[in-house]
């Protein structure tokens, strides 16, 4: 849950990336750790297990500007994304204010991505949430490679909300930034206890 | 006074607080926010990352208690130690339920006299009750905080990526 506090002028938000298995999460939040100084961003905290594959979580603490007079901070944390984590990815969940779904675009890979973004939407409604009120913005990421689905269909298949999209290739850094500063904006707006 | 600098005078008015002098406390929410520390953790990122690891260790402890099925004593703490260093996380009380204190400690002889005296503290600052004025103050406000935020304004927020 977002934290504002009035006496100090600051909120701080939390942001999870979601979706399948290798999909490009924690390649999204190394870029933003390398594309920021040190101080801004904090360690980025990586709990991973012997493969490199996350284990429990990635999380990142970044600090951006000022909006309207409030310090704005920002925790990002990803899931694993492996199938049986599904009990780790509930706990992530927890107090969210932003969701970033992570697709693979690989042809093979959308039945991953549904049974993902199912499974986000599943866990979000037995914590309360309605994903159509949360700040969501997808992101269609590996656009590199050539054997890809095409917009229109992840769109169509994924995205029925209607939610903000953008193409992506985070191990170049395409697209991380753009995708970032979508979420940002709409949990930015989405918080609640109003100037004095 | 803003609510760090309530902490550290409420601090010293606790009257065991030599036994904290090398020991780092971090006051969390819930959902991992530093409200305010004391000792020798530096402010900022460090103690976010502490502070979210913390809370998340605890969340995790707590799904193993529920599948497992272990009561809840109301006084349950975590603790990751040797015989001298390590840290431990106390649970939020009735008085604050949602406030977490962890304790961070290096090099003591008796880290259980550490412990006695770390719900003390809790207690001391319940008593006081400036940590539930802060969480009301913070979220009793139903309107939005900003509305229409622009592109400029998102832009000037990202501005030291460069990008």
């Amino acid at each position: 849950m977002s934290f504002v506090n009035h006496n100090k002028k600051e909120v701080n938000c939390k942001i999870v990336y979601y979706g399948p298995g290798l999909g490009g999460k924690t390649t999204n939040i190394q870029h933003v750790y390398k594309k920021t100084s040190g101080e801004n961003r904090g360690n980025i905290i990586k709990l991973n297990n012997e493969n490199e594959r996350t284990l429990f979580f990635d999380f990142l603490p970044l600090e951006l500007g000022e909006i309207r007079g409030y310090k704005t901070r920002f925790h990002l944390y990803t899931v694993p994304g492996q199938v049986f984590y599904e009990a780790s990815r509930k706990l992530i969940l927890r107090a969210v204010d932003g969701l970033i779904f992570v697709a693979d675009s690989q042809l093979e890979k959308m039945d991953a991505n549904i049974e993902s973004l199912e499974g986000l939407e599943k866990n979000l409604t037995e914590q309360g949430y309605d994903i159509s009120k949360i700040p969501l913005v997808f992101q269609w990421n590996k656009r590199d490679l050539p054997n890809v689905t095409s917009v229109e269909d992840l769109e169509q298949k994924l995205n029925k909300w209607g939610s903000p999209s953008f193409e992506g290739a985070a191990v170049n850094g395409d697209g991380v930034f753009e995708t970032l500063k979508e979420v940002s904006k709409l949990v930015l707006m989405n918080l609640k206890g109003g100037l004095s | 006074m803003n609510l760090q600098e309530k902490i550290n005078y409420h601090f010293k008015s606790f009257p065991h607080r030599e036994l904290f002098q090398e020991v780092s406390i971090l006051i969390l929410t819930k959902d991992g926010q530093v409200l305010g520390q004391l000792g020798k953790v530096k402010e900022g990122a460090q103690a976010q990352s502490l502070g979210a690891l913390m809370v998340g260790m605890w969340q995790a402890s707590e799904a193993v208690a529920e599948m497992i099925k272990v009561k809840d004593n109301k006084d349950t703490g975590l603790n990751y130690q040797d015989s001298s260093s390590g840290f431990f996380l106390l649970q939020p009380t009735e008085k604050n339920p949602k406030i977490f204190w962890s304790f961070i400690f290096e090099n003591q002889v008796n880290p259980g006299k550490i412990k006695n005296y770390a719900r003390q503290l809790r207690a001391h600052f319940n008593e006081l009750e400036i940590l539930k004025e802060t969480k009301s103050k913070a979220t009793s406000k139903e309107e939005f905080l900003f509305e229409n935020v622009t592109e400029e304004e998102v832009d000037n927020l990202f501005s030291f990526a460069g990008i």
